[in-house]
């Protein structure tokens, strides 16, 4: 059962993490266009800013659940891998458990921003006028995945202590 | 005092090993919860949302794949080659020669682990070959390395100027002289070292001119670009970001059409990388973010600013004091979590107290340097010591007379302002 859940958790990640990389392909695209319409052409667009800013945020949250799966986030384990196993086990259990509810309080109340931005139908203050929602978007699909992974990494932790015993 | 529990919590929840963007997210978003209420859980997404809503921030991925890029194309192993002709022949001709590639790979990287780590590839087998002592080639690779921060593009510096709203451009161009007499300290170590406390005859054969012509040639293209892209923002002619993306689009060609050294297969794993480093520093932003909300409504700064005004702390001694600070934090922490956690806090007083702020966030990043080799967190010992496989002992021993080299530019840098800021006057 675990097995299963975890291919899934990982499976969405990896799918975010594509999505992600498509982002800062566009990301890349639209601010080197921006300096050749700026400089050369003399034509600055109007979408290339927004775009930019949209396109990072894709970046920072869908990037986030899979490179916390491959343990790249900065973390300092220090104090920890200094601990007797029983502390250590504690210790990991409590700060994963810790971040899955504070990714899960951001996932939370993210679908209630969405809701409320789009029953208010903001839209950006640009020419593109993109309702806010979209970009927003980005907030709880990232934590929700940042989430799964949280909980990922405890049943790891259970898992390998109930081995070890 | 809720200053004191405020930073012990941090400290503390970092300890268990959290990642540290996460953990500052939950502290912030527990001293918020407290003193405001149920307002700000509502509160929490949209400041994570506005947290990476910035164009400047977007100079940081820029400059990243900027840097992976040329990692991958092999830029350094060319530029060693070059400087190599360049300088080899002097006494420790190869750990000078690691000095300044280093110092210009600072220029077209942004980040010390980055360039540590191809230097540790490059530089130290030829050097140990050479008969250089190993422990002081990893203390020489790690603390070069550094210059990675100091000289600009620097990732470092563009999150210090995001914080502080100092202008990115005047930052940059702060870094090249105080990059420059770290340079000089260093190689000045070398070859005195060299000629009077080593008898080893490990001299390399003075390059012919054509030679060095030859190798300037093939490094030239690579030396051009961080020209273009500091001096671009320097002179006005782009913002950082639209600066970084000409680096990208200038790293590109010279990996695929001048070096030809990278492959379209390489372009989706270049990107992965970056992508990597990117999720981690943006989260980090994010987390801080809310943390800074916190500490925004706490007003903590404030009371900081009032506290020392009632104290009549001097510049100086609050200079000194924040330097051990930075020193002690940089043992424990890695050095964009101590520009997260202390400059939000502290800069307000900076700015009270009258200190230059370009001036400051120069010897805030050397600090960082002297971080970056200090154990038992620092960053590039172990970068070393895992690409050279060799115990972390070895490259903690052989960084001792480097971070003492720092400390003593560090001290110089505190007691004659200038070398920092004589640009921007």
């Amino acid at each position: 059962m675990f097995n299963f859940l975890d291919k899934l958790v990982s499976r969405f990640s990896f799918i975010l993490q594509n999505l992600a990389i498509f982002a800062f392909i566009i990301l890349t695209y639209s601010v080197i266009y921006e300096v050749v319409a700026r400089s050369i052409l003399n034509k600055p667009t109007i979408w290339s800013l927004e775009i930019v800013t949209y396109m990072i945020s894709c970046v920072a949250f869908f990037g986030s659940a899979y490179v916390l799966r491959i343990n790249k986030h900065l973390e300092v384990n220090l104090f920890t891998n200094i601990l007797p196993d029983n502390m250590k086990f504690i210790l990991n259990f409590f700060s994963n458990l810790v971040a899955a509810i504070f990714c899960f309080i951001a996932f939370y109340y993210g679908c209630k921003l969405i809701n409320l931005t789009y029953i208010l139908g903001v839209v950006s203050v640009s020419e593109l006028r993109i309702p806010v929602w979209i970009p927003q978007l980005t907030v709880p699909i990232g934590f929700f995945a940042l989430t799964l992974e949280f909980l990922i990494r405890i049943f790891r932790i259970i898992k390998f202590r109930k081995k070890s015993q | 005092m809720i200053v004191s529990i405020l930073f012990l919590s941090i400290i503390l929840i970092i300890l268990t090993g959290i990642p540290v963007g996460i953990g500052l997210g939950v502290v912030g978003l527990a001293f918020s919860i407290i003193f405001e209420g149920q307002s700000a859980l509502i509160s929490l997404p949209q400041t994570i949302f506005s947290s990476n809503n910035s164009f400047l921030l977007t100079a940081i991925p820029m400059f990243i794949l900027m840097s992976e890029i040329l990692r991958r194309a092999n830029v350094t192993e060319i530029l060693f080659d070059a400087v190599t002709k360049f300088v080899g022949h002097l006494p420790g001709g190869l750990a000078v020669s690691t000095v300044i590639t280093c110092a210009i790979g600072a220029s077209i990287t942004g980040s010390s682990v980055a360039n540590a780590a191809s230097m540790s590839i490059v530089a130290a087998p030829s050097m140990i070959k050479r008969g250089y002592d190993r422990k002081f080639t990893y203390g020489l690779i790690a603390a070069s390395g550094t210059l990675g921060i100091l000289i600009p593009p620097s990732i470092p510096m563009l999150l210090y100027a995001s914080i502080t709203e100092v202008s990115i451009g005047k930052l940059f161009i702060s870094g090249i002289i105080p990059g420059l007499v770290l340079v000089t300290l260093l190689c000045a170590y070398v070859i005195l070292k060299e000629k009077f406390f080593d008898d080893s005859d490990r001299k390399i054969e003075k390059a012919t001119i054509s030679a060095k012509l030859k190798s300037l040639k093939k490094a030239l293209p690579a030396l051009i670009l961080p020209v273009i892209v500091v001096g671009g923002i320097y002179a006005g002619f782009f913002t950082p970001t639209e600066a970084a993306g000409v680096g990208v689009f200038f790293a590109f060609v010279l990996g695929f059409f001048w070096y030809k050294t990278l492959k379209i297969n390489d372009i989706i794993p270049i990107f992965k990388d970056s992508l990597h480093s990117t999720c981690m520093i943006l989260l980090l932003i994010a987390g801080s973010m809310v943390l800074g909300h916190a500490i925004t409504t706490l007003q903590i700064s404030d009371q900081l600013v009032s506290m020392i005004s009632a104290y009549d702390v001097s510049k100086i001694v609050f200079i000194f004091l924040i330097m051990i600070l930075l020193f002690v934090l940089g043992c424990i922490l890695e050095v964009i979590s101590v520009i997260y956690i202390v400059l939000p806090v502290l800069y307000p007083i900076v700015v009270e107290l009258g200190i230059n702020s370009i001036w400051f966030a120069i010897i805030f990043i050397v600090n960082m340097e002297i971080a970056l080799i200090t154990p038992p967190l620092g960053m590039n010992l172990y970068v070393i010591g895992g690409i050279a496989k060799r115990p972390i002992s070895e490259v903690m021993i052989g960084s001792v007379p480097f971070v003492l080299i720092f400390l003593f530019f560090l001290f110089l840098l505190i007691l004659f302002p200038d070398i920092s800021t004589i640009f921007i006057k």
